[in-house]
């Protein structure tokens, strides 16, 4: 049978390739160009690309090969709902990690209050936010990362496409790692369980929407503690997304698909391997160099 | 689903260009960039010289604390006063003047006054120069408690710091000559957030206060003429040896240091 998928080395040097590039994109435009701006050519030009030309050389269906295809309105409800109440799990877990690395490593200086945004700006990071972010973002990892890894196992590119994911988010600073992975691996749960990319779409917007709607609010009342009240509403909406879970209507695996993850030509390439830890080795550049800002040892 | 989301992500796309290229557009065309908080005045140099004309009014009514922040794009010294009819705390007299030379992007000369109620005026003094001065000011009322115990320190009682803020050096100044007089020092293994409110009844005679480290300098905290209080000024700083010096001759008055750690 002729395999219709990426292969694991195909993504993984496209993920080398991505983090690279958006990691020197944004160091060099950044400060020309805008922070809104910035974001839209990342989302659009090094993680939405990739996948489009990958589809288009090999000329394969981005339906079938991304599960780009619609859900019910069930799932879709679901999905946002779960985005909403499993955001405020993942804001907790990311404010407890920042909290620890402040007390124990040292805290980072607050330049988010200085920074200056213009109206086009601020739009920019709003619609690139809530809704080009979870796009992009969803057709790249849960679309072609997942996909190249699920023809080897459901379970092992869950949790990979999840940490390669959080890995990425490691730009927005160490305490984002984890609530990203986690977030990760329950977009990557609703797109095998759906069998489509709207769900984790939708789930993902939601989220983010949260994060732009709550974000404000939750980091004046988290500056030195977490209140017990954000304690409960984050442990409650992890339950909630849960349970939630349940309710989503899985989709009829095909034949087809069937064939495609008994295939056992995919492998883990020792080039596969060599990128990924590539990649690997430049995020803990990053995560480094900011444990040295945090220590004092290098100015911010 | 594809179609659709083609079709959304190239229409988002024409948007976010649109927006892109009007950013720069702005960026290009006046240089000036400011929080959207502030409101702004802007004033053509080209018009007439001018001489102490009066370029702003507002009037509080109620305790304010007022953020100004001047831009120019020409490099001309221009003289700018702010003139209240009621107190600035922390100044000895109700007039703070600027000058102000070039300052485009998100450069500017900048400052904080805390004015009781009342008529304020900035005034402009400049040649007539082809280019503008930007005036973006934002006006915040500020909580009573919080007022009263500023005004209190304006008054002369030092002895008020804010929540969370402990007394580290207090002296009276009278008959003090001190050049760098290390009045406090404070070591730290690991970076931490330090604030410091540093209050004087100075009204004569030189006073300085400032906090040095290896890689941090804050000269002139305050002064008799200018600012007699700093308040909660919080900074995160990195590891190692700091120390605050107090500079004093002919001075009157009591010194007040605070830290919170």
């Amino acid at each position: 049978m002729q395999r219709r998928l990426p292969s694991i080395v195909q993504v993984n040097g496209l993920y080398l390739l991505t983090v690279v590039l958006t990691l020197v994109s944004s160091i060099l435009l950044q400060p020309i160009i805008g922070i809104g701006s910035n974001l839209w050519i990342n989302e659009y030009v090094y993680i939405l690309f990739p996948p489009l030309l990958l589809v288009w050389v090999n000329h394969w269906s981005i339906e079938d090969v991304y599960k780009l295809k619609s859900t019910s309105p069930r799932n879709k409800l679901i999905s946002i709902i779960m985005g909403i109440c499993f955001w405020f799990f993942a804001y907790y877990i990311s404010k407890v990690t920042e909290l620890w690395l402040d007390t124990y490593v040292g805290p980072l200086n607050n330049l988010s209050q200085q920074m200056y945004f213009s109206v086009s700006q601020s739009l920019l990071m709003l619609i690139g936010t809530v809704v080009i972010a979870p796009i992009c973002e969803e057709i790249y990892f849960r679309g072609m990362v997942q996909s190249a890894y699920t023809a080897r196992s459901k379970e092992s590119a869950l949790v990979i496409t999840a940490i390669m994911f959080g890995a990425f988010h490691v730009f927005n600073g160490l305490s984002q790692v984890i609530p990203t992975l986690l977030l990760g691996l329950v977009m990557g749960y609703l797109v095998l369980k759906t069998d489509s990319l709207a769900s984790s779409i939708l789930f993902h917007g939601a989220a983010n929407t949260s994060a732009i709607v709550f974000g404000r609010f939750l980091e004046s009342v988290t500056e030195s503690d977490i209140p017990g009240w954000l304690t409960v509403t984050a442990f409650g909406g992890s339950i909630l997304a849960v349970l939630l879970c349940r309710l989503l209507v899985s989709a009829q695996n095909t034949t087809e698909q069937n064939a495609i993850e008994s295939d056992e030509s995919v492998s883990w390439s020792p080039a596969a391997i060599i990128i990924l830890l590539l990649a690997a080795l430049l995020f803990i550049g990053v995560g480094v160099l900011e444990i040295l800002v945090r220590l004092g040892i290098i100015q911010q | 689903m594809k179609k659709k989301l083609y079709v959304f992500l190239v229409a988002c796309l024409i948007l976010g260009l649109w927006l892109s290229i009007l950013d720069q557009r702005i960026k290009k065309q006046d240089g000036f960039m400011f929080p959207s908080r502030f409101t702004s005045v802007l004033v053509d140099l080209n018009q007439h010289p001018r001489m102490d004309e009066v370029v702003l009014s507002r009037e509080l009514t109620v305790p304010t604390t007022v953020e100004l922040m001047f831009q120019s794009d020409t490099a001309n010294l221009k003289h700018v006063k702010v003139v209240s009819e009621g107190q600035i705390l922390g100044k000895k007299s109700n007039e703070v003047n600027f000058i102000v030379g070039q300052f485009m992007g998100t450069a500017s000369v900048s400052a904080t006054m805390i004015m009781t109620p009342g008529k304020y005026n900035i005034c402009l003094t400049s040649d007539q120069v082809k280019g503008l001065l930007i005036i973006n000011y934002q006006e915040t009322a500020i909580e009573t408690a919080e007022f009263e115990r500023l005004y209190r320190i304006h008054n002369g009682e030092l002895n008020n710091p804010p929540e969370g803020y402990v007394q580290v050096f207090a002296t009276e100044l009278a008959g003090l000559e001190y050049k760098d007089e290390v009045i406090y020092t404070i070591t730290i293994d690991r970076p931490k957030l330090l604030g410091l409110s540093v209050y004087t009844s100075a009204q004569q005679g030189d006073v300085s206060v400032d906090f040095i480290g290896e890689n941090t300098e804050y000269i002139g905290l305050v002064s008799a003429d200018y600012s007699r209080i700093c308040d909660q000024l919080e900074v995160v700083l990195p590891r190692g040896k700091y120390q605050l010096k107090l500079s004093s001759s002919n001075a009157d008055g009591q010194l007040y240091v605070f830290i919170k750690q």
